[in-house]
């Protein structure tokens, strides 16, 4: 078998055993492998109703045709879990060496089950003599509580005398269940959304180390190469210009420009601030060094540095960091926002849901629903540098306030209530990224309906918006197609995995992923085979919803975004009824072939192929 | 590219720098008169009646290259693509083969026009009024 192994490690933390479960052709076929592959992970492996904190929940990671290939990019894995802020499908990617060890190490998937005793460093590695498939090794971890990421992995490390293992941990966050923990691995990169660090923590695993060993054969080794060099050629032009140059940063001053750059809680869309945490001013005054994920040529990550008197922090710094620590939360100071943005990473928590849960609290404390003299709480006034380090150190102890914030803000909100549910910016429980919905009308769509909660990655409907095919401050019958478009079209870049941040740079993206595939895998494919691929994940996300509980009112916005107006000069005025919103989310329901109610049709199940695909599946759920 | 520390800045008609020192992104917006016959590819712009002053809005990589968060050029109300191209290029030489085309005949495909932060100009026609301003931003939306 080409680019993958037809096999998954399955270690049962709580018996502390290991099995070897084959997964089909026909699956790695029709899931193709990272999101794809892990969703469908997810929905065997996960029983119906699972606590997301307890030991039936999965911790998946899995790995994709395209992982050891060299291609430009590629080097990605995917995170799968129940989430334990949405109690819904929790996924995210991460892109480090970590992929490649994976792969060579667990098969096409490594699905962690149980629940350990005490805290556990899992080590996988292969027989030294070779005679034997890799083995899991149970180790004491108790030495290595209370690390936070950095150290974490540099003690593993240590410990085995190999810089070449790689590391997957979570920090005092993860161990403490902080509801939004990440995963850190491979030199602090964040497999960050949806709290998979929690769900790692749940099973006192503080960190998996893995050391593989020989290559991942290829079906066209020659014409992959041929390939890979001119797609890493094409990597380095015009398509990706604004990553290599500034990243992600670059968000701030255009998002700011256009009234889409969600400040002081979602209460505006610009930030009279915006200029001091700007991409490019970052770039002048506080740049260290790009910095590349494994195996890619664009290098969007740009390591900051902080410049002023304060203790020096560094780290890498992306627009969504960015713009969760500082607008939202109403911070101008680029010093500030640094220290944040590495505290999280260090804490193993991510910062988006970390940001837009503080600057719930922060409008608490504007309206006097909090105070300083509650629960240990700091002063969490918008603007306050040392109140927002404060208050993250606090939820990665869950310590007074930060006990009740490292719940997320629907949690939080619920708790807290007199209203605070009108002000905490979540979807299905995940706090919203930084794209104001308000403002950009398609991606609207896209955050009320994406199967995750308030996600910006496995919806790519900004594009539209930031583009002359639609009006993006008004709404019309063809968002609920581009909006389906757009998700499927993400799936399958997250389940080949390609970074997004590539999209561009294909000529014909369906076509030339179909062709790579197939050089890789040595398995036909088409462009045709590719787009149902991607629907059929995005049903299946949906299934795993619906068994889990999922209702038609769980595909809305927060009540702000469909109550207030927007302020700010370009987009005064601005606002999105719930009328609009549902219009929307009808004609996505329309495009996706579902009942008006939203649920899967058992003839769209049989069209996609998934009626038959799950049958060895515990509880399948079809359409209620 | 230069960098916004270096001394790179948009040139006026004389092709002499309008700013000294160390250019910043909050430098205050220069207005440039254009000179269209620097470039010979702008000359056929030469005497149609240039009038209307607009801002250029520059982000990213453009602000980075000219230090600026924004320019003025002049353009007639009714004027093409390729005419304001080369109303920018001669007002901020250092976007050729950054942002605009080495040929000035467009910018480059990963950038986008936008008027005012409402409308993306994407056809040839371009029609300005007075106080306009026009966005160049990256088509490389999100992240």
């Amino acid at each position: 078998m080409y680019g993958y192994h037809g096999k998954a490690l399955v270690v049962d933390l709580t018996n502390r055993t290991h099995r070897w479960d084959a997964i089909p052709e026909e699956v790695l076929r029709a899931f193709i492998g990272g999101i794809g592959l892990g969703t469908y992970l997810l929905y065997k492996y996960c029983p119906a109703g699972a606590d997301p904190l307890g030991p039936d929940n999965p911790l998946i990671f899995a790995a994709s045709p395209l992982v050891g290939s060299r291609l430009t990019t590629s080097s990605k894995f995917a995170v799968m879990a129940k989430s334990p802020l949405t109690g819904f499908i929790g996924d995210s990617l991460s892109s480090s060496f970590l992929a490649t060890e994976l792969k060579k190490t667990c098969g096409d998937a490594l699905i962690i089950t149980g629940q350990a005793a005490t805290p556990t460093l899992l080590y996988i590695h292969p027989d030294p003599a070779g005679w034997h498939e890799p083995q899991p090794q149970f180790l004491d971890a108790s030495g290595l509580l209370g690390l936070g990421t950095f150290d974490t992995e540099r003690a593993v490390k240590e410990r085995f005398g190999d810089p070449s293992v790689r590391v997957a941990c979570i920090g005092p966050a993860g161990e403490n269940l902080v509801r939004y923990a990440s995963i850190a691995n491979d030199g602090g990169r964040q497999a960050g959304r949806s709290g998979p660090g929690a769900v790692m923590g749940s099973k006192r695993l503080k960190a998996l180390a893995l050391r593989g060993s020989g290559t991942v054969d290829v079906a066209q080794p020659e014409a992959a190469r041929r390939y890979s060099i001119d797609l890493s050629r094409r990597s380095l032009g015009a398509a990706t210009d604004k990553y290599r140059n500034l990243g992600t940063m670059a968000n701030v001053s255009v998002f700011n420009r256009l009234g889409a750059l969600p400040t002081r809680n979602f209460r505006e869309s610009s930030f009279e601030g915006a200029e001091e945490v700007s991409g490019e001013l970052l770039h002048q005054e506080h740049l260290v060094k790009n910095a590349h994920c494994a195996n890619c040529t664009i290098g969007c990550e740009k390591v900051l540095v902080t410049k002023d008197r304060g203790r020096k922090s560094q780290g890498r710094m992306e627009y969504e960091s960015l713009f969760a620590l500082g607008p939202l939360c109403g911070v101008s100071d680029p010093n500030t926002v640094i220290r944040a943005a590495a505290l999280c990473d260090d804490l193993g928590m991510d910062t988006i849901s970390a940001g837009v849960t503080i600057a719930w609290a922060m409008e608490c404390f504007d309206r006097g629903l909090l105070t300083p003299n509650d629960n240990g709480a700091t002063d969490l006034r918008f603007g306050g540098d040392a109140a927002l380090l404060d208050i993250l150190e606090r939820i990665g102890r869950r310590d007074g306030l930060g006990d009740l914030l490292s719940q997320g803000c629907k949690r939080a909100s619920e708790v807290l209530g007199n209203g605070s549910g009108d002000w905490a910016m979540h979807v299905k429980g995940l706090e919203m990224p930084g794209y104001e919905p308000r403002s950009l009308k398609t991606m609207a769509l896209g955050l009320a309906v994406t199967p995750r909660g308030a996600c910006h990655n496995r919806s790519s409907a900004y594009e539209a918006d930031f583009s002359d095919r639609v009006d993006r401050l008004t709404v019309d019958d063809q968002r609920g197609s581009i909006a389906a478009q757009s998700e499927d079209f993400s799936a399958v870049l997250d389940s080949l995995i390609w970074c997004k941040f590539l999209r561009k740079a294909f000529a014909d993206f369906y076509e030339e992923s179909a062709q790579v595939y197939s050089m890789i895998t040595g398995w036909d494919m088409s462009a045709n085979g590719l787009r149902i691929a991607g629907e059929r994940i995005n049903n299946l996300k949906k299934l795993f919803n619906i068994r889990e509980g999922w209702r038609r009112e769980d595909d809305t916005l927060p009540p702000r975004v469909l109550q207030e107006q927007l302020t700010s000069e370009v987009v005064a005025g601005v606002g999105l009824t719930r009328e609009e919103l549902d219009y929307m989310i009808g004609g996505y329901y329309y495009a996706r072939g579902w009942t008006k109610d939203g649920l899967i049709p058992e003839a769209k199940m049989e069209e996609l192929g998934l009626a038959e695909l799950l049958r060895d599946t515990p509880a399948t759920a079809l359409s209620r | 590219m230069a960098t916004l520390e270096g001394t790179n800045s948009c040139r006026g008609a004389d092709g002499t720098s309008t700013t000294t020192g160390v250019a910043s992104p909050n430098a205050p917006v220069t207005t440039v008169k254009p000179a269209l016959g620097v470039m010979p590819a702008c000359a056929g712009m030469t005497g149609r009646g240039a009038g209307i002053s607009v801002k250029v809005e520059l982000f990213g990589t453009a602000r980075l290259a000219t230090g600026k968060r924004s320019v003025e050029v002049s353009l007639p109300t009714n004027t093409s693509r390729r005419d304001f191209v080369c109303a920018l290029a001669v007002a901020c030489p250092q976007l050729v083969a950054h942002v605009i085309r080495p040929d000035l005949t467009d910018l480059l495909e990963g950038y986008l026009l936008n008027r005012g932060g409402r409308t993306f100009l994407t056809g040839d026609a371009i029609s300005v009024a007075p106080g306009d301003s026009l966005l160049i931003i990256s088509n490389q939306a999100g992240g």
